[in-house]
């Protein structure tokens, strides 16, 4: 399985890399490919690739501040979250979508 | 990657007795201002209790990371608190350890928000909060400018 995500948060300075990092960690945990581009305040970080996207089963997008390039995932089976339900979730939400695709 | 003490400072406040979420992030803001951190050390609290206002920083693991990026800092700086008794932060959960995060802005250098960045990623370790729990006082900073580099997945 694969998944991409984008993450933000409004100070865009901690709950964005938290989140991030928190997917990455559990997917690695799970052996699933996952790629997160993160858009803080010092910018966007791991820009995500449109072969990335094509490949992916899901897209984890955050809740807490609007994502911007939304219309990159148009088609795609998307979950949405805040990252604090990210950050305390992120094994749970990968078992899930684990059984969903 | 940079090393941390060139663009963040960290101050530490252990043995923290408060009995709110409120005093507790208060103890760790006293000892930023008077490390001389701040510009205007009641404005920011208000910035900080503001950001927490709109979205509680409850980061699980007992941990709690009220954070704000203000006017009234004058050099990045994390606050590391360590509460003697947990206090709840919010919707019940309850945080012992505080990592108050400090930005000004302005400028087009962002080294601190990269490294402000991998050190939020690290706290998603178990292996590194582990640490900070372990780790006395007097060497917390060691241990945040020496693990810089995050286990990042890719």
């Amino acid at each position: 399985m694969k998944i991409v995500g984008v993450t933000s948060c409004p100070s865009g300075v901690a709950h964005t890399y938290m989140a991030a990092e928190a997917l990455q960690k559990a997917g690695k945990e799970k052996d699933i490919e996952v790629h997160i581009e993160t858009q803080g305040t010092s910018g966007v970080d791991d820009e995500l690739t449109s072969g990335q996207i094509s490949a992916a089963d899901f897209v984890v997008l955050s809740t807490d501040t609007s994502i911007r390039g939304t219309e990159r995932f148009k088609g795609k089976k998307v979950v949405q979250l805040t990252t604090t339900q990210i950050i305390e979730k992120a094994d749970a939400l990968m078992n899930k979508l684990s059984k969903m695709a | 990657m940079n090393n941390v003490a060139n663009f963040v400072d960290v101050v530490t406040a252990f043995d923290i007795e408060a009995d709110s979420k409120a005093e507790a992030i208060k103890a760790v803001i006293t000892k930023l201002d008077a490390a001389g951190k701040l510009l205007d050390r009641e404005k920011f609290q208000a910035d900080v209790f503001a950001r927490e206002a709109e979205l509680p920083t409850y980061i699980g693991f007992g941990f709690g990371l009220p954070h704000s990026q203000s006017d009234y800092v004058k050099d990045a700086t994390i606050g590391i608190g360590k509460l003697t008794h947990p206090v709840e932060w919010n919707d019940g959960k309850k945080a012992d350890f505080i990592f108050l995060i400090a930005v000004p802005y302005g400028g087009k250098e962002n080294t601190h928000l990269k490294i402000l960045a991998n050190l939020s990623r690290l706290l998603m370790h178990d292996d590194f909060r582990d640490k900070l729990r372990s780790t006395s006082e007097t060497e917390v900073r060691d241990l945040l400018m020496a693990s810089q580099n995050p286990h990042r997945s890719e």
